[in-house]
């Protein structure tokens, strides 16, 4: 009873936890740009997140241990040293990100600009953390992050052509602006395999006291949860290339757009718009920032534990509240979101070898997880998962010079 | 000095392709938010985006705007101004004017 009720609970969870920032950017700025010519990216991606959470979620389950911990233990404190630093801004910058998607979401329900928003946020999220238990914080983001299924009952309600979305499964090349075409695939990618996502789950793995019993609901809530979680974006991306790309409307800028849902929603999907952004930043940067305490705790041996009084793991709870305040000044000193999140999404991609080698070198050790390391199977697409992130690191950032607006 | 003179090409040729890039996303943008500012136009005669978000949007729109050399920017940020006075005073057949003004411009982009 208590899997089947971890089971529902972690898709809700994904379904909820999978839409944030970077996917509401890199979707929208897909659909309007080359209406549904992405989706395969976005399905590129699911794949092989799917792979990833459910690899991470199953070392948890085995071994007990989360993978920033397991990385430090196995390859040395050392070694850890340079992808910490590396994720740790990466974290920073993500987290900035999320702050900004929530402070636009109250700038378009309250109309004041964002800079006001900053703090109140930060202060928010910091309350959020410091008095919730994990479980408080994973289910109830999540199922109000389930309002974001407002993009798929709209991608729905402008029936797009079916053969049109069937093609845009497939990789074709651009007709036009092939700089901004793989700037934007590669995005998509790196929002989707955020860096986080992996240390957050593994760690709230440890945290639910996940044992190998939960290897079949780990992997259902993979790939179940992941694959409801790709339908929201593919909506987003469906939405933006029925409603702005006709018209034109490129999204340089999110208040573009907050017009997507108005025409599904003709009186409520302005405010849909602001509120689906709103709750899925808001349960992304609780993710963020939770994952960037337990990082820190996993590397330096610290206590840790969101069900933890304060007192009891005091430098888990300062490196939250640090990243918080931290987090809040890209905002705060009046830096545009938008451009935050791309350039965000591009460096995630860059990073993503630093967190995918080594935790599928991890998964093959069979000291470490008998008969539930890697097999054939998996091994073949983590071969495929490094070649892939090791190009998107060679290629993320100049595409971000050359086709990023 | 062959070698010089094949790094300088290859930095001119990345350069040119740079500058092209460029030009033609702000083309692109312009036009972009050429097509924003009379949507948001629409939506608001609709009844659908309160007139705070019309005044952000021109705001964002014309400090986008002010940036690009696109020829159609001085006539776009100039109707965007007009659009900002007519929603203050709730002229709504004036906006009604300024839509038709922006589809016109957006055509010629």
């Amino acid at each position: 009873m208590k899997k089947a009720m971890t089971l529902a609970l972690g898709i809700l969870t994904s379904v909820g936890g999978f839409f944030d920032v970077g996917n509401i950017a890199t979707c929208t700025q897909a659909g309007a740009r080359f209406r549904f010519q992405l989706i395969w990216a976005m399905l590129l991606a699911t794949i092989v997140v799917i792979f990833l959470i459910e690899m991470s979620g199953r070392f948890a389950a085995v071994t007990n241990k989360a993978l920033p911990d397991a990385i430090r233990e196995h390859f040395g404190f050392t070694f850890w040293l340079v992808p910490f630093a590396i994720l740790t801004v990466i974290h920073i910058l993500v987290l900035g990100a999320e702050i900004g998607g929530v402070c636009f979401a109250l700038h378009l329900v309250t109309g004041l600009p964002l800079q006001v928003w900053a703090l109140p946020v930060a202060v928010l999220l910091w309350l959020f953390l410091w008095r919730s238990t994990f479980s408080a914080i994973e289910n109830s983001t999540s199922l109000l992050g389930l309002i974001t299924l407002c993009f798929v009952v709209a991608a729905v309600w402008h029936r797009p052509p079916l053969h049109d979305l069937l093609r845009g499964s497939l990789p074709s090349l651009p007709s036009q602006h092939p700089a901004n075409y793989w700037f934007i695939a590669v995005s998509i990618v790196g929002a989707v395999i955020a860096p986080y996502l992996f240390y957050f789950y593994s760690s709230g793995a440890v945290e639910d006291e996940w044992d190998a019993s939960y290897i079949p609901v780990n992997r259902a809530v993979s790939v179940i949860g992941m694959a409801f979680g790709s339908v929201i974006s593919i909506g987003a991306i469906i939405v933006a290339g029925v409603v702005l790309a006709p018209r034109g409307i490129h999204v340089d800028d999110y208040h573009q757009a907050a017009l997507m849902l108005t025409s599904a929603f003709p009186f409520w999907g302005y405010l849909l718009f602001a509120v689906s952004m709103g709750i899925a930043c808001l349960g992304a940067a609780v993710e963020v920032a939770l994952s960037m305490s337990y990082t820190f705790a996993q590397t330096f041996g610290w206590n840790w534990g969101e069900d933890l009084a304060p007192d009891e793991d005091a430098r888990f709870c300062l490196v939250y509240t640090a990243a918080l305040l931290v987090g809040s000044l890209f905002m705060l000193v009046g830096m545009d979101p938008l451009q935050l999140t791309m350039i965000t999404m591009a460096l995630s991609a860059a990073v993503l070898p630093f967190v995918a080698i080594p935790m599928l070198l991890l998964m093959n050790d069979r000291k470490l997880l008998h008969d539930a390391a890697n097999g054939a199977i998996s091994n073949v697409a983590a071969a495929a998962i490094v070649v892939l992130t090791l190009v998107l690191a060679v290629v993320s950032i100049p595409l971000a010079v050359v086709g990023g607006s | 000095m062959q070698c010089t003179n094949a790094g300088m090409r290859r930095h001119l040729l990345f350069a040119l392709l740079l500058i092209a890039a460029c030009s033609r996303t702000t083309a692109d943008q312009a036009s972009s938010w050429v097509a924003t500012l009379q949507f948001t136009g629409e939506q608001w005669l609709a009844g659908r985006v309160p007139t705070s978000f019309v005044r952000a949007t021109i705001d964002s729109g014309d400090r986008a705007l002010q940036k690009m050399k696109a020829p159609v920017a001085p006539a776009a940020r100039a109707a965007a101004e007009e659009m900002r006075q007519a929603i203050d005073r709730n002229d709504r057949a004036a906006v009604a004017r300024l839509v038709k003004r922006f589809a016109s411009l957006h055509a010629s982009t």
